[in-house]
């Protein structure tokens, strides 16, 4: 397996996250029992995401405890604001749900709190995957272009 | 295609294991901030109506929160000067 293919695997999986993570805060565009839906299916590749990128979180983390530069704490903090932020919002989305979990067999309350916890957190989690992005935009321009340039080559 | 998620099955269980626990960490962080749903605090709406998707309306909200999302990675990249 070439680092090129992995490469390449990586960058369709995270075009994939944010593809849907886009389609999850357009719920009017989806129909509320498709964004539950979506949102329960984004578990796996997100999980995938994480444990593709684990070397750079476990080298974040021993940064954060001996930084080196400021800028590994700001995007260790801001690395671990999404994770938080996208747990609440995950964590708050099947507490209220109204199709999928009781789909499955399981009592839900649309609690008004907690509705409220996962509208607000998931402005939090947006600001999140923006930086996010922007703090991976090289690797995605650099990914984007050499992928696209092996394409045109067999062309 | 090979794509290696670790080393080995047993670290890649490991590591799902302590993601889960992070999750459930934060979890519960929410349930004695917020408490447990509450019957008394439900919200009577019809949520499944009031979501119905309409192509005008679907539309919008998509190209807006886009809008808003790459917005906002300017700002984080171009102002704020996030980056790796």
């Amino acid at each position: 397996m070439t680092s090129l293919t992995r490469r390449r695997f990586v960058f369709y999986l995270d075009t994939l996250l944010l593809v849907v993570f886009l389609f999850l805060l357009a719920p009017r565009s989806t129909g509320l029992t498709v964004h539950e839906w979506l949102g329960i299916a984004l578990a796996l590749p997100l999980l995938v995401h994480l444990l593709l990128a684990w070397s750079w979180i476990a080298t974040a983390s021993r940064r954060l405890v001996s930084p080196v530069r400021t800028r590994d704490t700001v995007n260790a903090v801001l690395n671990a604001a999404l994770f938080v932020s996208a747990a609440v919002v995950v964590v708050s989305g099947l507490v209220i749900s109204r199709v999928a979990l009781p789909f499955l067999g399981m009592d839900t309350i649309d609690d008004r709190v907690w509705r409220g916890m996962h509208n607000r957190w998931t402005t939090l989690m947006m600001l999140s995957v923006s930086a996010h992005v922007a703090m991976n935009w090289r690797w995605i321009v650099n990914t984007a272009r050499r992928y696209l340039a092996r394409s045109e080559s067999r062309a | 295609m090979n794509v290696s998620l670790a080393p080995t099955w047993r670290a890649a269980i490991a590591r799902t294991l302590l993601l889960v626990a992070a999750l459930a960490v934060v979890a519960g962080g929410m349930y004695v901030i917020d408490g447990p749903p509450s019957a008394v605090r439900a919200v009577r709406q019809n949520e499944i109506a009031r979501f119905a998707p309409t192509p005008g309306r679907g539309l919008t909200q998509f190209l807006g929160e886009t809008a808003l999302l790459v917005f906002a990675t300017g700002v984080a990249r171009l102002g704020l000067k996030i980056r790796l």
